[in-house]
Formats: structure tokens, sequence, C-alpha cells
């Protein structure tokens, strides 16, 4: 047996002694920790897999994401405005300029600060973008709404039009849902 | 080129830098980055065959990030055009205060939340008669959301941990500050003690091996 595990010991038992979520939440980290665990992430998956299955691979970070943050963070909003603004603020730790674009019928979502670029070497790939995952966060997180009653809506779709990281002056990201 | 030994006066200085520079910095919730360290591992286990191969996978590529990482941020001027690079010394007591200052400016004044500061045990009194530090996480964002269902301890190979990665991401920025200091150790971190093991606290080991010539 590994000397590094206590006997008789129950894995699940001392969950709630290992921290409080919600203080871990609100605690602020500074995005130059993100140039740690991030960049080396991009590049394994460009590594191993063709460009398109990395590029699921990349949005499927965010995705998944999601469905953890959603286990201690859900939207009080039932306004889809309202619920950006609060994933922008509390989760993405930025504020996110909200237009919508009435000819096409879609948000244009612009944030302050985007925790996925600003501190990263830049990425220079047509089509991929440091904050592409932030597309699979947004899906995610509203089916988890949808799922809980929490706001309903009949389609959604999410892309990331240009990058701060890939040398846009900002991130933008447009929205689609149909209510 | 850095001190023998840092003075009274620095450490003051750095004190008031690390506040600065906490606030200067663009920040996010550290569970959130927590949670993105989450999923990368559990993509890698799926990606390189087992839970075990996943944390090793990702514990490399961190720790070669991280000493870059260090390299940069030394020369970031943190205050008033001062860098960390001011701060550092060639006295190995002296990292504690420079990894305390790491914590500081990367999470803020509630970092002891997280962890404590790293005790240094000089070679004499160290069991492997190498200069040691012992680091201890009182809580843990990687591991509170981790259930047996999602990774079960006992499958993971000997010597592999949930924080496996973070302790090597630790170990690559002290590389980074033994290097750029020109101290010419190999920094060995290893997780001596996690809370998916029963231990009331994580605890990281790290041994400052002479480089071979």
């Amino acid at each position: 047996m590994d000397s590094r595990k206590k006997e008789n010991f129950s894995q699940d038992s001392n969950l709630i002694s290992r921290g409080d979520p919600q203080t871990f939440f609100r605690m602020k980290l500074s995005t130059v920790f993100l140039r740690i665990v991030y960049p080396g992430v991009l590049t394994a998956f460009l590594t191993k897999y063709d460009f398109e299955a990395a590029k699921k691979h990349v949005w499927d970070l965010g995705y998944r994401v999601s469905k953890y943050v959603f286990n201690y963070f859900k939207t009080k909003s039932n306004e889809f405005e309202k619920i950006i603004d609060e994933i922008g603020e509390k989760v993405w730790g930025t504020k996110f300029k909200i237009q919508f674009n009435k000819a096409r019928a879609v948000y244009l979502i612009s944030p302050k600060t985007c925790p996925l670029c600003e501190d990263m070497p830049p990425l220079d790939m047509k089509g991929l973008h440091n904050c592409f995952p932030f597309e699979g966060f947004l899906i995610g997180y509203f089916e988890l709404l949808k799922a809980h009653n929490l706001f309903d809506y009949k389609e959604m779709s999410v892309k990331v039009l240009q990058s701060k990281g890939s040398g846009a002056d900002k991130c933008l990201y447009e929205v689609k849902i149909v209510i | 080129m850095a001190s023998e030994k840092l003075s009274g006066f620095k450490k003051g200085m750095a004190g008031l830098g690390k506040r600065l520079a906490f606030r200067m910095m663009k920040k996010t919730s550290f569970l959130l980055i927590a949670d993105l360290c989450n999923v990368v591992i559990d993509k890698f286990s799926d990606i390189y065959g087992s839970r075990s191969a996943g944390i090793k996978r990702y514990a490399d590529i961190i720790r070669e990030e991280s000493i870059g990482v260090t390299s940069d941020i030394v020369e970031t001027p943190i205050l008033f055009g001062i860098s960390l690079k001011s701060f550092l010394s060639t006295n190995l007591k002296d990292l504690t205060f420079i990894i305390e200052l790491v914590f500081y400016t990367v999470l803020g004044e509630k970092w002891s939340y997280f962890v404590t500061k790293p005790e240094y045990i000089p070679a004499q009194l160290s069991g492997k008669k190498l200069p040691q530090y012992i680091l201890r996480i009182v809580h843990c964002p990687f591991c509170l959301n981790i259930t047996k269902e999602k990774e079960d301890e006992s499958t993971l190979e000997s010597g592999v941990t949930h924080g496996t990665w973070f302790a090597k991401l630790i170990e690559g920025i002290m590389q980074g500050l033994m290097d750029y200091i020109g101290l010419e150790y190999r920094v060995n971190g290893e997780e001596t003690q996690c809370f998916m093991n029963g231990y009331d606290y994580g605890e990281l080991v790290y041994t400052l091996y002479p480089k071979e010539k």
C-alpha cells in the first residue's frame, strides 16, 4: 500500500474540511497564473490532434468548466442580459458590454478584460482564439439554467468573433438566442 | 545580481510592492481557474489513457511553463519600476519570503486561506541532508469538488496524487528562481500528503539537489 494513503479512510468523508467553495469562488487570482496552466494545454491539443479536433477540445474545456461552476454559482436573474452581467462580474471577473444588433438579431458581448487573453502569449492561429472556451462555457451554463428551469430558451449559439489574444483591440462574442 | 541576504528595508519595500502589484493585476475567480485545471486533468485522463497518466502529463507541461513564466515575472516592474529581481537573494532562507511574496502577488491577502508560508529546513536538519522546504495546503480549491466517484485515489499510481501537478507548478517557480539567481540546485517537489488520501492538510515537500556539473 502506498505510504501516502491513510488506512481505513473513506475518501469522501472529509469533503467539507477541504475548503468552502464560496470562499474560493470569491477569492481573486491574478490572470498571470493562467500563463502557467493554460497555453501549454492548447499546445498539447494542437500537437496531438488535427486543427478541427484540437478546436473541439479547447471548446470543450469551457463547456465542462460550466458544469463545475454551476455546482456553486447559479445566476439570480431570469433576463438574458442580466444573466450575462452576473456571469461577467461573478465568474469571469470582469464587466461585459452588451449590445443588441437588431438587424441581425444577435447580442454582441465584449468583456472589459478577458482572463483568457490578457496576460497570455499571442495566439496567431486563424479560427482559434485563447478565449474560445468561452463559447463552450456559455452554451454549457445556459443548458444547465434551462435544465433547472431557471431560464428558458429554444435555441442558442455563441461565436467568438475576435480576440485580444489574437491581436484584436478587444474580445468580441456574438450570441444568438431564440426565446 | 541577487544580494546575499534580504535586508529588513527591502522586505518592507516588497511588502508594499506586493499589495500594489495585486491591486494592479487583472484578476478572475480562483475557483474558476481551479475548475479549469480539473477539467484539463479530466480531458488528459481520457487522452492519455488513465488518471495517473493525465495528471503526470499536465504536471510536466506546467513545470516547464512555470519555469519560463517565473523568469518573465521576475523582470516585470511591480513598484515604481522596481521588479521582483530586486527582492531576490542567494540566501536559501529568503526563498520562503519570496514564495510568500509570489502567493500574495497572485492571490492577494487571502492567500493564507489556501497555503501556509513555506518552512525552510536547512540541510543539517533534514532527513535527506539536503535543503528542503515544506509547504502546507490548509484548504484546497483543486480537490474540494472531487469525489471518489470522479477520482478514486486508490487507483492512482504510487507517487501520483491529485495535487501532483500543483506540486510541479511550485517546483517550476522555485526552479525558475534558482536559475535566475544562479544557484546551482535542481528542485524536486512532491505532494507527500493530500486531503484526498485522508490527511487534515496537504503537504508539499521541496528538496534541493546539487546540480551535476
